[in-house]
C-alpha cells in the first residue's frame, strides 16, 4: 500500500473537505482521511501525488518510534494491550492492519527474532476513555482477544479500532453508532478490520440491530446519556451472556450537570445495581477526562454468587 | 348691512381733526376692510382718530391696571403705538366710562343683546385669522371698544368673552387629545357644558338666555377651531405632550370602567380647573407659571412613583424592561414638557398630569401595575383596543408576577440526581480528582494533570486538543490496579 504521503494527495482533495467540515463527534479529524486512501493508492500515484500533504505528523508516521530511539513492546497486565517502553512509554495495540492508521496515530514497529515484523498503534489516552481507563488503573477491562464485544457509542471509530486490535481475528466487535456522519468514519474504518460490525442505529432500540449482534462477552458503552445506565441495562438483556461483563465510562455532566460529579456516579453505580448490572469496580478517567468515571462489572453473575453464598 | 359712517362721525372733536399724522392715515387707509367687517352690523363707526383715542386709552387702562405687560407690549406693536402719541389729557378712563354704563346698563340691556351676540361671533370669524391667543385678545378689546354707545359694557364683555374663549381652547386641545386617542370625546364634552354653566355662576348680572347663546357658540367655535386654525401650533405640542398623555388617558380609561364615579371625579376637577381659569383670566400670566410650577412638581412626584413601582413590583425583566422605556419616555416627554410649557396647549396636559397623580395617590393599591402597564399601552398606541389589551395583560402581569414571587420561594431546580440521597460506599469514591487515586505521584497522568487541572472551561478543551496529537510523554506505565472495588455480594 502506498505509504501515507500518496494518499495524502488525492485523499486530500476528497476527504480534506470533510475533515476541515469539523463533522465530527470527537474532533478526530484526519482518521477517515487516513483510511480512505487505501482503496485509491493507485489513482493517486498517477495524479502525482500533488496537493497537500498533511505535513509532518504523517511524515513521521511511518517511522513511528519516538524519533527512532529503541523501544521495546511489553505485554500489559490486560491480555492483547501492551507498552512500548522506550524513552517514554505509551500504551499501544498490535495493529490488525500493518500499515494502516485510523486517526493519524504514531505507529511502533518491531522486528521480532525470527526477523518477522509486528506493527503497534498507539492509543492514546486522551482519545479513549477505554485506554484512560486502562492506565487509570483499573482491574479487569474484560476485552480481550477472542472475545465478542458490543460496543455502544463507537463515534468514528477510534477506539473502536483499538478495541478490535485487542480482540483480534477471532473476536468480534459490534460498534453501533447513531450519527450519520460519525458513522460513516465508523463504517470507513470497518471496511478495513473485518471484526467489526459497524451499526448505525440508535442504541436505545437494541431490538433494531438484534439481528446483526449476537451474544456478547462484554458491552463497553460510551454513550454519554442521561439514562445510559438503562441503555446499558437494555442491551445487556439482549447481547449479554450470563457472567458477561460491561464497562461504561459515565460523563457526570451529561446526567446531571449540577450536582458533585461524585454523587452522579454513586447514583449511577445505584441504578446499574438495580438493573441486575453488578459493578465491580470504579476508576476515575482523571486527569485524561475531566469529571468521568469508569465503571466496570458483571451481569447476572451466577457462578459467583453460588461461591458467595 | 347698512353702512352709515359717516352720521357718527360728526359729532367728533374737530381738534381731533385738524391734525391727522401720516402713519394714522395710513392705518385708516389699511383698516377699513377690518373695520368695517367688524363694525357693519351696527350704525356707529369710529373715525381713525377717534379709534387711536380709544387705543391709547385702552393701553393706558391696561397700563395703570399693571399685569398685562405682554398685553400692552403686544397691544402697542400691533397697533403703533408710541409713548409720544399718548397725550394724557385726551384719554378716556375706561373705569370711569364703565362705572357709568353698568348703571345705565340694566335699562340698554335688552337692546344691545343681540348686537353684542352677532358681535362676539364677528370676533370669532376674525380670530380665525389670528394665531396667538393674546393677539386675539387684543383685537378683540380693540375691537369691541371700537362701540361707541356702550364701550365699557363692551368690554366686560368681551372680556367675558374672551375668558371663555380661552377656555374652550383648552378644551378644544384637551379634545383634540382625546380624539386623538379615541377616548374621553364624552367626558371632555360634557365638561366643555360645565365650564359655561361655571360662567353663569360668575357672572349671575346676565341672564341666562345669553348664556345659552354663548353656550352654542362656544361649542360651535370649539368645533370650528379644532379645524381651523390652531392644529399647527398645538398639534406640535400635543406630540410633545402625548406620552404623559397617554399615560393619562389610559389611567382614566381604567378607571372609567369599574366606575363612572372617577369619570365624575374627572369632570369635577376639571371643571375646577376651569373655574380657576376663569377667576385668573386677569392674571393669567403668573397663573400659568404657577401651574407649569405645579405641574413640574407633580410630573416628578410622578417619575419618582414610577421608580418606586419598580422597586416595588417585582416583574418580568421584559416588563421592567418596558418600564424602563416607559420611563424614559416620560423623561423625555417631561423635558420636552418644560421647554413647551410656556404656551397655552401644555397647560390643560400639565393639568390633567396634577388631576392623575392626585387620582394615584388617592388609589392606592393597584396603581403601581396601572402606570407601568399604562406606561407600556401607549407605547403601541392609545387606542381602545390596545388600552383592552393592556387591561388582559395586566391581569396576566398580575398573575406572572404572583408566580414570579412565588417562585423565588418554591425555587426547584430539575434534577436528576438527588445529592441528599446519595450515599457513598466507599470513601475513595467521594473524590473523584486525580490525586485522590492511589500511585497518582509519580503515575502516567501526572503531568497531565499538572496542566489540565490549572485550566478550565476553553483552556482545558485548548490543553486537551494539544495532549490529543499524541505528543504526550507521561513517564511510566504502571500495572497496578488503583480502581475503587465495590462488593456488593452481601446485597444479593
Amino acid at each position: 500500500m502506498a505509504p501515507p504521503r500518496g494518499r495524502g494527495g488525492s485523499g486530500g482533495g476528497f476527504r480534506g473537505g470533510r475533515g476541515d467540515g469539523g463533522g465530527r463527534g470527537r474532533g478526530r479529524g484526519g482518521f477517515s482521511g487516513g483510511r480512505g486512501g487505501g482503496g485509491r493508492g493507485s489513482a493517486m500515484k498517477t495524479r502525482g501525488g500533488g496537493g497537500r500533504g498533511r505535513g509532518g505528523g504523517r511524515g513521521r508516521g511511518g517511522g513511528g518510534m519516538r524519533g527512532g530511539s529503541k523501544v521495546v513492546v511489553e505485554p500489559h497486565r490486560h491480555e492483547g494491550v501492551f507498552i512500548a517502553k522506550g524513552k517514554e512509554d505509551a500504551l499501544v495495540t498490535k495493529n490488525m492492519v500493518p500499515g494502516e492508521t485510523v486517526y493519524n496515530e504514531k505507529k511502533v514497529s518491531v522486528q521480532n527474532e525470527d526477523g518477522t515484523k509486528v506493527e503497534y498503534r498507539v492509543w492514546n489516552p486522551f482519545r479513549s476513555k477505554l485506554a484512560a481507563a486502562i492506565l487509570g488503573g483499573v482491574d479487569d477491562v474484560w476485552i480481550k482477544p477472542g472475545a465478542k464485544v458490543l460496543y455502544l457509542g463507537a463515534a468514528s471509530g477510534t477506539t473502536v479500532s483499538h478495541v478490535s486490535d485487542i480482540v483480534g481475528p477471532t473476536g468480534v466487535v459490534y460498534a453501533v453508532e447513531f450519527s450519520h456522519r460519525s458513522g460513516r468514519d465508523l463504517v470507513n474504518m470497518a471496511k478495513k478490520r473485518t471484526n467489526v460490525i459497524p451499526i448505525i442505529e440508535d442504541a436505545r432500540h437494541p431490538a433494531k440491530y438484534r439481528m446483526l449482534v449476537g451474544m456478547v462477552d462484554v458491552i463497553f458503552s460510551d454513550v454519554a446519556q442521561p439514562d445510559q445506565a438503562r441503555i446499558l441495562a437494555l442491551n445487556a438483556s439482549y447481547f449479554l451472556k450470563a457472567g458477561g461483563h460491561f464497562v461504561i465510562s459515565i460523563k457526570a455532566n451529561c446526567i446531571d450537570s449540577t450536582v458533585p460529579a461524585e454523587a452522579v456516579f454513586e447514583s449511577e453505580v445505584k441504578k446499574m445495581v438495580q438493573e441486575q448490572l453488578k459493578p465491580s469496580e470504579q476508576v476515575t478517567l482523571e486527569p485524561f477526562e475531566r469529571d468521568h468515571a469508569c465503571v466496570v462489572g458483571g451481569y447476572r453473575m451466577p457462578k459467583k454468587q453460588k461461591i458467595a453464598s | 348691512m347698512s353702512k352709515a359712517p359717516v352720521a357718527n362721525t360728526v359729532n367728533i372733536n374737530p381738534n381731533l381733526l385738524s391734525f391727522k399724522p401720516r402713519q394714522l392715515l395710513l392705518l385708516s387707509n389699511r383698516a377699513p376692510a377690518m373695520k368695517q367687517e367688524i363694525n357693519n352690523t351696527k350704525s356707529h363707526t369710529l373715525k381713525p382718530e377717534q379709534k387711536t383715542v380709544l387705543l391709547h386709552s385702552i393701553a393706558n387702562y391696561l397700563e395703570n391696571t399693571g399685569g398685562f405687560s405682554k398685553t400692552l407690549k403686544k397691544l402697542k406693536s400691533e397697533a403703533k403705538l408710541e409713548k409720544e402719541d399718548l397725550g394724557g389729557g385726551s384719554l378716556i378712563d375706561l373705569e370711569e366710562v364703565f362705572c357709568k354704563f353698568l348703571k345705565t346698563r340694566d335699562n340698554t340691556f335688552q337692546k344691545f343683546e343681540s348686537s353684542q351676540v352677532q358681535d362676539i361671533q364677528m370676533n370669532d370669524f376674525t380670530k380665525k385669522k389670528k394665531k396667538s391667543d393674546t393677539d386675539a385678545i387684543n383685537k378683540k378689546l380693540g375691537a369691541a371698544d371700537k362701540v361707541d354707545n356702550y364701550e365699557s359694557v363692551e368690554e366686560i364683555l368681551t372680556s367675558d368673552t374672551v375668558s371663555i374663549e380661552v377656555k374652550p381652547k383648552e378644551k378644544n386641545k384637551k379634545n383634540k387629545n382625546s380624539d386623538s386617542h379615541g377616548q374621553e370625546e364624552q367626558y371632555s364634552t360634557e365638561a366643555l357644558k360645565e365650564p359655561a354653566d361655571n360662567v353663569a355662576g360668575e357672572s349671575p348680572d346676565k341672564k341666562h338666555k345669553d348664556k345659552k347663546k354663548k353656550k352654542s357658540s362656544l361649542e360651535s367655535e370649539s368645533k370650528v377651531a379644532n379645524g381651523g386654525q390652531e392644529p399647527v401650533a398645538t398639534e406640535e405640542k400635543s406630540k410633545d405632550v402625548a406620552p404623559s398623555e397617554g399615560n393619562n388617558v389610559a389611567v382614566s380609561e381604567t378607571e372609567n370602567k369599574p366606575k363612572d364615579k372617577k369619570k365624575k371625579k374627572n369632570k369635577l376637577s376639571d371643571a375646577d380647573a376651569d373655574s380657576n381659569d376663569n377667576k385668573n383670566v386677569k392674571s393669567e400670566g403668573r397663573k400659568k407659571r404657577k401651574n407649569i410650577v405645579v405641574s413640574e412638581n407633580m410630573s416628578v412626584e410622578t417619575f419618582d412613583e414610577g421608580k418606586s413601582n419598580k422597586v416595588d413590583s417585582e416583574k418580568d425583566d421584559s416588563k421592567n424592561s418596558k418600564e424602563d422605556v416607559n420611563d424614559k419616555e416620560d423623561k423625555k416627554s417631561k423635558k420636552r414638557k418644560r421647554l413647551p410649557s410656556e404656551d397655552d396647549a401644555t397647560q390643560p396636559a400639565d393639568e390633567k398630569a396634577v388631576e392623575d397623580s392626585k387620582r394615584r395617590k388617592m388609589d392606592s393599591s393597584e396603581e403601581p401595575k396601572e402606570n407601568g402597564q399604562a406606561n407600556g399601552n401607549f407605547e403601541k398606541n392609545g387606542e381602545k383596543s390596545s388600552v383592552q389589551k393592556s387591561m388582559k395583560k395586566e391581569k396576566n402581569g398580575s398573575v406572572e408576577t404572583g408566580t414570579m414571587s412565588l417562585q423565588p420561594k418554591t425555587v426547584k431546580h430539575f434534577q436528576r440526581v438527588k445529592v441528599d440521597e446519595v450515599v457513598f460506599s466507599d470513601e475513595r469514591l467521594k473524590d473523584n480528582s486525580y490525586w485522590a487515586k492511589a500511585g497518582a505521584e509519580d503515575g502516567y497522568g501526572a503531568k497531565a494533570q499538572d496542566i489540565l487541572g490549572q485550566v478550565r472551561g476553553r483552556d482545558f478543551r485548548h490543553e486537551k486538543t494539544k495532549k490529543k496529537r499524541g505528543t504526550y510523554r507521561g513517564g511510566q506505565i504502571d500495572l497496578q490496579s488503583h480502581s475503587v472495588k465495590f462488593n456488593y455480594s452481601d446485597e444479593d
